[in-house]
């Protein structure tokens, strides 16, 4: 991320300086804010700092998670991969409403099974497992709409 | 009725559409690209759908996943804003096929104001000028004698196949045409294996000058005047203003007539543009319809009071116009500079990159369309335009030191911009003279290299 250079770091030689200069002023608390970074000293407490990145650098929406904030957040266990949509469109679990769905919870699958069809453009497009596990989670409710990069399920792959 | 719209396409236009639907009540839905969640569109819309990844062949311009998502949330009409789909009637026609209202005009306008030629032939049988020439594919050096003789030297040979400057040649005079011919003859064999040319009047040091129109279902057309945009760099617009400096009254009318005539030419309905090519003898010639909104619509919305985004959203919910020409008044005068995160130094190379601070100028008569914001970081995947500043003022000289104040209020960190350029712009003689041309700026630029 080369972006990263263009937010001046504070050096430590400074913030040493800066706390130096509180200690002896009369201040009882001192809050200093600039890009990339925040520093908030108070006395009869630990000097305590907080340093908060710019929110350019952050990199997810509030509204649905994306795959990287699906694979370090949600998902610490390593053997854990969720499958995502890779397009816009409705979610089904069963080729039709009559029959069983492809896939259930604890089901094993192999990469070339169908785990559900995702709808666009009157096209049933048939999602496959793409790696062996077991089913861990379903994500999404049937006839759902989902949107691009959404996780789907769960799959729990054998180490 | 419309009740819910669907926004494709991001940046500042999705956040002025967004805007004039919250003020209809209208619920805007909002479609980004991974990449754009930190877009301010997304964050102003109360629904929004990521539609993939952050190439915007995959996101902005898919149609399936766009239709898919606008069936899904269920909105009633799709809003292309400018670029990305807005004049494909592919995808015009798509959403009709999926009953949707594409809010632009139908898909045969699209599809015949695209089409150049067809629009030139459609455009002289509707009584609008157009430049005057030959048919394509001239026999010899003697057709394009007795043509250029009937249309008046100077003229221009253009390779039928050609594009981008090449396959072009000046000719001054009638005793230069036997060797231009030849020339431009086999530079086309070369350059497009069509060896095919024909001729047109070249007009010198023309203004661009663009006529805003407004249509609706029911036949009515007016327009609404004027935007000179002849400050551009590669047929790339930089500033625009309205009412053109240089126009009458009488000439006005005449452009507007002729703007609506090429309107109703193709059953045109709600906002679109007819672009004009002007000559320093006032007169003036079709270049081409945008049949969409414009990036500087708002020059226009500044001098004559009217919501063109608003227009468009009444006209596509089947509202008839409740304007007819003589209620439309011009008042004032009205300038845009646009910003963009490229570097004039560079030759305008775009750049992305975080941008650490903005600080946007306000104050009476200043306008700021964006969607930038401190620590938004700009990406490399789109258009470089970041934000548009628009100032009213009672008369031109009014609204050009407004704009030098607002440009001067401007604090933008992270990313070059044109912001240094365009107060040299404004401060020049020639440009406040507003005797200027689509030569300005290019010499301008030529003007300073050596400097």
């Amino acid at each position: 991320m080369p972006f990263l250079l263009e937010v001046i770091p504070i050096k430590t030689e400074e913030i040493i300086k800066l706390i130096e200069a509180i200690k002896n002023s009369d201040f009882s608390e001192f809050t200093l804010e600039n890009e990339g970074f925040r520093i908030s000293l108070s006395r009869g407490r630990p000097v305590e700092m907080e340093i908060s990145t710019p929110p350019g650098l952050e990199c997810k929406t509030k509204k649905e998670s994306t795959e990287e904030e699906a694979s370090i957040e949600k998902t610490p266990d390593k053997n854990l991969i969720e499958v995502n949509a890779p397009m816009v469109g409705t979610f089904y679990r069963a080729p039709s409403p009559e029959d069983e769905p492809f896939v259930q919870v604890a089901d094993i699958v192999k990469p070339e099974d169908t785990l559900c069809i995702l709808e666009a453009m009157k096209l049933m497009n048939e999602i496959k497992a793409e790696l062996s596990g077991e089913i861990v989670e379903i994500l999404v409710e049937n006839g759902e709409m989902v949107e691009y990069g959404q996780p789907l399920f769960r799959i729990k792959v054998k180490s | 009725m419309i009740r819910k719209v669907l926004i494709a396409n991001r940046g500042e236009i999705a956040v002025r559409v967004i805007r004039a639907c919250l003020e209809l009540g209208i619920e805007p839905v909002a479609v980004y690209s991974r990449g754009d969640e930190e877009s301010l569109h997304v964050k102003l819309a109360p629904e929004a759908y990521c539609i993939g990844p952050p190439s915007a062949q995959d996101s902005y311009l898919n149609m399936q996943n766009i239709i898919s998502t606008a069936i899904g949330a269920g909105v009633d009409a799709i809003h292309p804003g400018y670029g990305f789909l807005a004049e494909n009637s592919t995808f015009a026609e798509l959403c009709q096929q999926c009953g949707l209202i594409f809010i632009g005009p139908p898909p045969r306008a699209i599809e015949e104001m695209g089409n150049k030629e067809r629009a030139r032939k459609l455009m002289k049988k509707a009584g609008v000028p157009i430049v005057p020439g030959s048919k394509e594919g001239l026999e010899d050096a003697q057709e394009a004698t007795k043509v250029a003789g009937e249309v008046g030297y100077p003229i221009m040979l253009k390779a039928a196949a050609g594009g981008g400057g090449k396959g072009m040649r000046l000719v001054e005079e009638s005793s230069l045409m036997a060797k231009s011919f030849s020339l431009t003859r086999s530079e086309a064999e070369k350059a497009f294996s069509n060896p095919q040319i024909y001729l047109e009047k070249y007009i010198s040091r023309p203004r661009h000058v663009e006529v805003q129109i407004l249509a609706d279902n029911y036949g009515n057309v007016i327009h609404l005047g004027e935007r000179d945009c002849s400050i551009q760099r590669r047929h790339q617009k930089l500033i625009e203003e309205a009412p053109c400096p240089v126009l009458d009254q009488v000439l006005r009318e005449k452009m507007g007539d002729a703007a609506v005539r090429a309107a109703r030419a193709v059953d045109y309905t709600g906002a679109g543009t007819v672009e004009f090519l002007l000559d320093a003898g006032g007169n003036f010639y079709f270049m081409e319809m945008n049949t969409r909104i414009q990036v500087e619509h708002p020059v226009t919305e500044m001098i004559t009071g009217i919501d063109l985004v608003k227009a468009q959203l009444q006209i596509a919910a089947g509202e008839e116009l409740d304007l007819q020409q003589e209620d439309i008044k011009l008042e004032g005068a009205a300038m845009e500079c646009r910003i963009n995160a490229e570097d004039p130094a560079q030759n305008f190379l775009p750049r992305a990159g975080l941008i650490s601070e903005w600080i946007p100028p306000g104050g009476p008569g200043v306008r700021v369309d964006t969607f930038i914001y401190s620590g938004y970081r700009v990406l490399p995947h789109y258009d470089s335009l970041l934000a548009k500043i628009i100032t009213w003022g009672a008369d031109r000289e009014e609204a050009r030191n407004r704009m030098r104040r607002a440009l001067g209020e401007i604090s933008l960190k992270g990313v070059p911009s044109p912001i240094d350029l365009y107060q040299i712009i404004l401060e020049n003689e020639q440009f406040c003279s507003g005797n200027y041309d689509t030569g300005f700026l290019p010499g301008l630029i030529e003007g300073k290299e050596g400097v």
